[in-house]
């Protein structure tokens, strides 16, 4: 049963990536001309479309952490604490990136749903966008690769 | 026409209740993570939570401290937004901190964590 969960709970982390990176992408390399490729599309995505899924995929994708951390916790990372206090130093940090990252949805949610507001041509609420987003999508990828990384520590040894 | 400027209005508030959320979010949660203070502790090999430090003699196991740690800093959080008059919650200030404050607890986490690379 723990291995379903580890593996849903990185397959919504894929799935929230790919919301994010799309969102960011076309924030900051936004497509002007026909999206005739690949890439132009991946620019031209409809950034304010995303909000919500990626709310949605964050906290699916945490609660699926959050419910096998306990056996982590018991079963490998008391081994690596005394053997691998490096990993165990990545999944600190992993955990409090987790952390911060859904502490950053309400503002992320917010500010993306401000844009039809009175408020929406206010320069401090544009950069506040452009840096929650920015921030979130690092955030996630970070606890990506960590976790990503410090699963393959566990196949290779 | 009144009542749709006003609820309008309630509108941009709740969602500047959530930018503030943000910020406070990262603040108490470094109140609570910096000092490593035991909130709500999950014993895994126990499975039992308590309030408050961990017994004497490790009894109860292993103890986790960080779901306390992000549920102190949920309600705490959502309490003070919630709370909060609605003009001081139109205050740029907090457009800033839901950006400034990620950042910085971000930093600080791996300076905080850094003596397991150095072990």
């Amino acid at each position: 049963m723990i291995y379903v969960l580890l593996l849903l709970h990185g397959l919504a982390a894929v799935l929230l990536l790919g919301a994010l990176t799309h969102q960011a992408v076309g924030m900051f390399w936004r497509a002007t001309g026909p999206r005739t490729t690949f890439i132009t599309a991946v620019r031209g995505v409809r950034t304010n479309a995303y909000p919500n899924a990626v709310v949605l995929l964050f906290v699916l994708t945490f609660l699926l952490g959050a419910i096998i951390y306990p056996d982590f916790r018991v079963d490998v990372r008391a081994i690596w604490d005394v053997e691998r206090p490096s990993a165990t130093g990545s999944f600190e940090i992993k955990e409090h990136y987790g952390a911060i990252a859904l502490g950053l949805l309400p503002g992320y949610w917010a500010s993306w749903r401000l844009q039809s507001s009175s408020m929406q041509d206010e320069p401090r609420l544009l950069l506040a966008r452009k840096l929650l987003t920015l921030w979130l999508t690092l955030l996630v990828w970070s606890d990506f690769l960590l976790g990503h990384i410090l699963n393959n520590i566990q196949g290779l040894s | 026409m009144n009542q749709n400027l006003a609820s309008s209005a309630q509108n941009v508030t709740g969602k500047l209740r959530g930018v503030a959320f943000t910020g406070l979010f990262c603040l108490v949660y470094a109140a609570v993570y910096a000092p490593k203070i035991p909130t709500l502790v999950f014993y895994p090999q126990a499975g039992v939570m308590r309030f408050g430090a961990p017994p004497p003699g490790g009894e109860l196991g292993i103890a986790m401290f960080w779901f306390g740690w992000v549920v102190t800093a949920l309600v705490g959080a959502a309490a003070l937004a919630w709370l909060m008059p609605a003009r001081w919650v139109r205050h740029s200030g907090w457009l800033m901190l839901s950006w400034l404050a990620p950042f910085l607890l971000s930093f600080y986490v791996i300076v905080h964590e850094w003596h397991w690379f150095t072990r």
